[in-house]
Order: C-alpha cells, then structure tokens, then sequence
C-alpha cells in the first residue's frame, strides 16, 4: 500500500494544513482524505503542486509499505 | 429547446401522470369491486385481450350507431377510441349464457374486430381472475409511474450516478417485468374461458389465443441493463471523488 506522508513534511516545513491548502489550491476537505489515506489518486498536478511548496520530492511524501493482509 | 426545459417538462409529466394514475386507479377500484361481487357497473371486459374497459354510451350518428368516449382499459392501461355498437341482447343477457344455450355468436358488431361481455355478467371465477390481473397490472404501473418520477427528479437535480438513481431503474424494470408475467400468465389462464365465451350457433368453438407482446419484457431487460450501466458509473464516480 501506499502511505502519505503529509504530515511529516507539514511538520517539517511548520506548515499547517489550511496554509498548504491555500498555497496548492486544494480543499480542505480532499487534503484531509489524501492525509488520512483514503484517497484512491492523486493527479500528477496535485503532487507537482504539494511538492513545489513544501519543497519535497514525490518521495518524502509518498512511501510504498508491503501489505501483507492482502 | 433546451435540455434542462426538456427534463423539466418531463419531470412535471411524470408528476402528472403518476397523480393522474393514483387517482384513476382510487377511483376505479371501488367500481371494480362493486362489479366482482355481481353487482351491474359500466365495465366491459374484451373477451381477446381480457383488458376491462369503461364505456360510456353516446349517441353521435343515430340510434344504430354508438361510438364511445375515450376509454381507459384498466388491465392494459392505454387509452382507445373504440368503436362499440351494441344489441340488444349483449345489453340485456350476458354473452356467457347465451353461449352456454348454443345461440348465435354474439359479436359487438358484425364489422368489429372487439368483441365485449358484461364484466359482472361472468361468472365469479372469471370475474376475481380478470380482477385479480387487473389491481396487479395497476398497482404495478402506479409503482413504475413513481419509481420514474423520482428518477427523473434525480436526473434534474444532476445527481446521475446515485445509488437512489439506479434502485429507481431496477424497480422499474423488475416491474415491467411483473407486468409482462401477469399478462402472460393471464392469457394462458383465461384463454380456455375465451373460447367458452364465444361458442357459435353450429357449436364450433373458436379458440383465441393472445400470445402478450414482449415489448414489456425488452423494456425491462433494457432499463435493467441500464441500471447496470449506471452501477458502474457510481463507481467511476467514486474513484474520481476520491481522486486529489
């Protein structure tokens, strides 16, 4: 499975969430799902979008776990 | 015409025909029942089709020539102008035991291709089997009628993909169906009764035998297929929502 890691970077950079939302021009409400991992895709632009504010990699946000329930 | 003018016309059709068709059952139904229990009411039955029909008498070019108002024939549930010439003895004797006496076929008129008997002049089985196919085939189209209108409100509040929008096509088609069942089951039933309604005077008995149209059941299958279609498109709905 995929794990996002949001809120690293958030606590990385001294960002707040509703900050980051505003920068990137995404709801509230979808950077929560995205942070909580309920998000089925992301959009190229969107991780373009994160990556350029936080100044990250797709990497530091993004980190693949073996799920070895399924 | 635009698209939105064009669902909202069909939203308010809907609404009116399913008040139209509540009402018109609610008012058809105490005439039924008073009909069942062999009481005389203005019901016809169409001795081929087995459809019960509501007729009004009016005299537009002379005594020997009657044509009726609009009627609505309940088990079919469309409307007809039928042409309906009467003699006296279908008026006054009912056509079941003038062919039980072997008498003439007794046909509504010679050049008419609809043939009619009194419905509370049938016997009682005949009568709570014709009723029976009735109330069904009306409490099934009421439950089409409003299953459509609430589709059609879904469509015009832009909510296509919902899982209300794809229940509403399912009870539509597995109603269609039902109809098209007791239609079907109804012919094969009544068919034996048909033939002793219209026995002639040489006591040669004429079977009819209606084979329903399956228009019904495409239609079922049809809208089915589309609320699978549909299903799908709340899945894509889904994975796209729950795309950032």
């Amino acid at each position: 499975m995929i794990v996002v890691n949001l809120d690293v970077m958030l606590a990385k950079r001294k960002m707040s969430l509703t900050e980051l939302s505003g920068k990137v021009g995404i709801t509230m409400s979808n950077l929560s799902i995205l942070k909580k991992g309920k998000a089925r895709a992301i959009r190229f632009s969107t991780l373009e979008s994160i990556c350029r504010v936080l100044e990250c990699q797709p990497a530091d946000i993004l980190e693949y776990k073996a799920d070895f329930d399924s | 015409m635009s698209y939105s003018f064009s669902i909202k016309l069909l939203l308010y059709f809907t609404r009116f025909l399913f008040l139209f068709s509540t009402l018109f059952g609610l008012s058809y139904l105490p005439c039924m029942v008073y009909g069942l229990f062999g009481n005389e009411v203005n019901l016809l039955v169409n001795v081929d089709s087995g459809d019960i029909l509501w007729e009004k008498k009016v005299e537009l070019f002379g005594s020997d020539h009657a044509l009726t108002k609009p009627d609505l024939s309940i088990a079919s549930l469309s409307f007809n102008f039928t042409d309906v010439f009467y003699t006296d003895s279908l008026s006054t004797t009912p056509l079941y035991a003038n062919s039980k006496e072997g008498s003439d076929l007794v046909s509504v008129h010679p050049h008419s291709h609809s043939k009619f008997v009194l419905f509370h002049s049938l016997p009682i089985f005949l009568r709570l089997m014709i009723f029976t196919n009735a109330i069904l085939t009306l409490l099934f189209f009421v439950m089409i009628v409003y299953h459509l209108k609430s589709f059609v409100f879904k469509i015009y509040s832009d909510s296509y993909f919902e899982l209300q929008t794809i229940t509403n096509l399912k009870y539509i088609s597995y109603y269609l169906i039902l109809i098209w069942l007791v239609d079907f089951s109804s012919t094969f039933i009544l068919s034996p009764f048909q033939s002793s309604m219209l026995i002639t005077k040489a006591g040669i008995v004429s079977l009819s035998l209606n084979f329903p149209t399956i228009n019904l059941l495409f239609a079922g299958f049809i809208i089915g297929v589309l609320a699978h279609v549909f299903s799908h498109g709340v899945a894509l709905k889904e994975d796209n929502k729950l795309t950032i």
